[in-house]
């Protein structure tokens, strides 16, 4: 039975207060500080009840006083801090006590000076202390500040009576003659704290301080992390970008951007956000009875508990292996291993360099998976890394992403032309009955399937470019995509809501000063395309295009899929969940609820994407074993082990690293790749490539060989695209059959291929590829899923 | 001059600065402080031996262990600031200083912390059973929230709401046995 008389009740509630600003920023820190204040409990309670017993050399358990000692003399020759800083933190400590003392303290230069003496012997006694302690003079060196290795000064002697060569000595300064007052006045109060500090302290000391503050120390070892995390970092440019776009009622828009904050990573909320991911993957890992001692839980475990090296992070964060300076710099660097890579996960993801390689990433999302070197496409890079630099909400940017294709000052405004012109063909043929958009020619037509197909890609819903062949206005979807198809990926969306509604919502943009998609029915009857919203209401004439957005992404706000997908497949080689169910048929429900948590947090803690990374960075998946596997390794492996590879594969147990991102994707090379995944010779059903030769299996294909491959490098993506068809789960292999028993010519099932995985039409040297390989002498829908996966895997 | 220093008789007595025996006395409650203001617990660990590398490099007298405590802390809290500085926010928090107050008052003259925890100890023995139970299967068992969930046969949300519940229990606990903090 509890003895508390609120079991149930909240705390108190706080005076009321007359001013509502006052009361909301009192209710804000008092959230804050309670969860402050939980987080110190969490750590009080860990230690009581022995979560800590084996940790750190502090908990209580574990606290052995003489390894500490050895540890501080260790840390006395290669302290993190200088020599300055260590006296610097020793001059405030003293400070704050004086300024907590009595006014009454003495303060006559005689007891001052009388207490400098005494402090300095003290200093001396205690190095000849240690000294002896561990063995030798020769650490005295290591003890005493560098104030005694100065040249004896007048009047001064060595204390250790050695020649000018060893120890010294300073003259005694003033600054010194106050610390050792402060220590008398400690002394005398150190229980007795007054609530409001005086402001009596050493002006050296003030001096002091703001030489730190203002940079004057250590400056090379002061890591980007301060200048990114610990400065606000609304930057002039992104300010006055923002100002330029928002249209007159921008002010909304502007009061949505971050506030000016310090943003904080490791807080307890990205370790609750860490925690549910790791248990997520728990629930996955255990499904397939991996061992449970494999597995680290609770988002409270070390980067060392969790396996992640310096080379791994770097490959996580920055795409790169570590350098040899910044190895060298850690080797140098005598904290904690712990310390040691917290500092480097703080050093890289507020780097220039990881803002630069995740715009890319952000990027190629936004361009639909295809790398443009355009000085247009160039200028929106900088402009996400100035958001993700900025620490912009992922929402946010993803709504001035929508908002620009309206602003043609706006770098994401080059995103119009992109997609209405980015592949050798993109729309339907300009007779095929689907296009039947009145007063629409086919350069028209290109231009609104492609802003629409750029509504729904960023919007996460790829699926619903299906409704344009399958299952127009007043035609329910077929059965096979209705799963797929709802706007909002789960939202449970109308039926109403298909592809011309969403040309219709973007017929404005395609055609400034437009405003109206008329379809012309079977019967030759010409009718109005409804714009809709994700619920199926029509979006009304009088709204404008950044109304309709907000309440598209109001309504779907929680649907960051498309985006976290992608982002995730970037940081982890495989996706969460894949629109239409390539992804395996392991664990898809616990996946996707993933997903969908994931959105959400993003929308509701207003995440940006250094927030996301380092949720990623630091849940389990991150840390679980890589295995480095090469193709003749994947294929001499016994079916047992195939097997749990694949298993492993398929939920980041593992990840492949045959992956060579610099590896020049052209035609060719895509020739080499889809030649290799269907080469001539007839298919066995089980790992078909032991038939073939093995200067084949090594590099590709002889056709790729004669043009221009390097044979040692095997096309990337093939094994993942190998493995991919192995483990394919039942969705994925009905799309294979339901291909497969269509009527579909082989460029159209390519076509499928690259709508169903990459959401957009084939290319025409994509087409050319693939059908220059023998992929229709397969079996047909084992061919088909090949084909899917093969798709899935490559990106040109 | 270095004979007439040591040869003074007013207190001063080299003998009593013992290293070994000031970081026996003392890790363990700048140790805890540091964990109390938000440290990780590996920080914890080096920022409590830099902590004696800094006083040990810039001595200072020792009068009574209380005195000594509370300006070990100081330093303890002064270095969390300027590693802070130095390379970033990653792990800690910005309520530093609130968080000294707390402790500070909790700890009061008992200078490794053990107050704290006896306190705390009392506490939790006048939680409910469930919340107990669900405290130390977080804790002792490390079980997630859907393990606790299931043992108690309560909801995931249900185990967060009665955990919320308990810790403010135990910070009023608390705070009535050790002491309110003005917020």
């Amino acid at each position: 039975m509890s003895n508390f008389e609120f079991e149930n009740s909240k705390r108190p509630e706080e005076p009321v207060l007359d001013a509502t600003v006052d009361k909301t920023l009192d209710a804000t820190l008092d959230a804050t500080l309670d969860a402050t204040l939980d987080a110190m409990l969490d750590g009080m309670l860990g230690e009581w009840l022995g979560e800590e017993a084996g940790g750190g050399q502090g908990s209580s358990k574990a606290f052995d006083p003489s390894e500490i000692y050895r540890s501080v003399l260790k840390r006395s020759e290669a302290s993190v801090f200088s020599d300055q800083e260590h006296a610097q933190a020793a001059s405030r400590a003293q400070r704050d006590c004086l300024q907590e003392s009595s006014p009454d303290r003495l303060s006559t230069d005689r007891l001052s000076t009388d207490r400098l003496w005494r402090s300095v012997a003290i200093g001396a006694s205690i190095a000849v202390s240690i000294a002896v302690s561990i063995g030798g003079l020769s650490l005295i060196g290591r003890w005493v500040p560098r104030d005694l290795n100065k040249p004896v000064e007048v009047g001064q002697t060595s204390l250790d009576g050695a020649p000018s060569s060893g120890p010294r000595v300073s003259e005694p300064r003033v600054a010194e003659a106050r610390v050792a007052e402060a220590q008398v006045a400690e002394a005398r109060v150190a229980e007795a704290r007054a609530p409001e500090p005086t402001s009596n302290g050493s002006q050296e000391g003030v001096v002091a301080d703001s030489q730190i503050a203002d940079g004057a120390l250590d400056p090379e070892r002061r890591g980007p992390m301060q200048d990114k995390l610990a400065v606000q970092r609304q930057s002039e440019k992104n300010q006055e970008q923002v100002a330029a776009q928002d249209p007159p009622q921008g002010a909304e828009m502007a009061s949505a951007l971050p506030s000016a904050g310090v943003l904080s990573l490791g807080t307890l909320e990205d370790r609750e956000i860490v925690s549910v991911i790791d248990s997520q993957f728990q629930q996955i890992w255990k499904s397939l009875g991996m061992p449970q001692s494999d597995m680290v839980s609770g988002g409270q475990a070390s980067l060392k508990k969790r396996g992640l090296t310096a080379d791994r992070i770097a490959r996580l964060l920055l795409h790169r292996v570590a350098t040899d300076s910044e190895l060298e710099a850690i080797r140098l660097d005598k904290l904690s291993e712990d310390t040691q890579l917290e500092r480097l996960v703080a050093s890289w993801i507020s780097s220039d360099e990881f803002d630069r390689v995740w715009s890319t990433r952000l990027a190629n999302f936004y361009m639909g998976g295809r790398i443009e070197s355009s000085q247009q496409a160039v200028v929106f890079r900088e402009w996400l890394a100035a958001q993700i630099r900025d620490d912009v909400p992922l929402g946010q940017v993803q709504r001035q992403v929508l908002l620009g294709l309206s602003q043609a000052d706006h770098p994401a405004y080059f995103l119009v032309d992109y997609w209405s012109d980015r592949g050798d063909r993109w729309s339907l043929p300009p007779n095929s009955p689907q296009v039947a958009w009145v007063g629409y020619g086919d350069t028209e037509v290109k231009r609104l399937e492609g802003l629409s197909q750029l509504f729904l890609t960023v919007t996460s819903n790829p699926a619903m470019v299906c409704t344009q062949c399958h299952g127009a206005e007043g035609a329910s979807a077929p059965s096979w995509l209705a799963d797929r198809a709802a706007p909002g990926g789960g939202l449970g969306g109308s039926k109403s809501v298909d592809f011309d509604s969403i040309s219709a919502l973007m017929v404005g943009i395609a055609q400034p000063g437009v405003s109206e998609l008329f379809r012309r029915q079977q019967d030759d009857q010409v009718r109005k395309i409804a714009a809709r919203f994700p619920d199926g209401k029509r979006v009304g004439s009088e709204l404008s295009f950044e109304q309709t957005i907000d309440g598209w992404l109001e309504q779907g706000s929680h649907s960051h899929s498309g985006l976290l997908n992608a982002l995730w497949r970037d940081f982890f080689g495989v996706g969460l969940e894949s629109a239409f169910g390539f992804d395996g048929a392991v664990a898809l429900e616990a996946r996707r609820d993933l997903v969908g948590y994931l959105g959400k947090q993003i929308v509701e803690r207003r995440a940006g994407l250094r927030q996301l990374v380092y949720w990623m960075l630091m849940s389990d998946p991150a840390r679980q074993s890589e295995e480095s596997l090469s193709y003749a390794q994947y294929m001499v492996m016994d079916a047992q082990r195939l097997e749990d590879y694949l298993q492993r594969q398929e939920v980041f147990k593992s990840l492949v690293l045959d992956d060579s991102r610099s590896a020049v994707r052209d035609e060719a090379w895509l020739v080499g790749y889809a030649s290799a995944l269907f080469p001539e010779q007839a298919e066995g059903p089980e790992r078909s490539f032991l038939a073939q030769p093995s200067n084949q299996v090594q590099g590709g294909s002889k056709r790729a060989s004669a043009e221009g491959l390097d044979l040692g490098q095997w096309p990337r993506g093939l094994l993942h695209a190998e493995i991919g068809y192995r483990v394919a789960g039942d969705r994925a292999r009905r799309w294979a059959d339901l291909l497969s028993a269509s009527e579909l010519n082989d460029s159209a099932l390519i076509d499928h291929a690259y709508l169903m995985t990459k959401h957009r039409f084939a290319t025409a040297r994509e087409i050319r590829a693939w059908s220059s390989t023998s992929w229709t002498k397969s079996q047909r829908s084992s061919a088909i899923l090949r084909l899917l996966m093969g798709v899935a895997s490559v990106e040109l | 001059m270095h004979e007439d220093l040591t040869n003074r008789s007013d207190g001063f007595e080299p003998g009593s600065w013992d290293p070994e025996k000031l970081i026996a006395e003392h890790y363990l409650g700048v140790w805890r402080y540091l964990k109390a203001i938000g440290c990780p617990i590996h920080l914890a660990d080096d920022l409590a031996q830099e902590t004696f590398v800094a006083v040990l490099r810039k001595p200072f007298e020792l009068l009574n262990p209380q005195a000594t405590s509370s300006y070990l802390r100081r330093v303890a809290f002064h270095l969390m600031l300027e590693y802070k500085r130095k390379f970033g926010t990653i792990g800690l928090t910005d309520q530093a200083e609130i968080l000294d107050r707390y402790w500070t008052r909790w700890a009061g003259s008992d200078v490794s912390g053990d107050r704290v925890l006896d306190a705390l100890g009392e506490c939790f023995q006048r939680l409910t059973a469930r919340a107990q139970k669900s405290l130390k299967m977080r804790f002792e068992e490390r079980a997630s929230r859907e393990q606790i969930a299931a043992d108690l046969q309560i909801s995931q949300n249900g185990v967060k709401n009665l955990q919320q519940r308990a810790k403010a229990q135990l910070r009023q606990c608390l705070e009535e046995k050790l002491g309110a903090v003005d917020r």
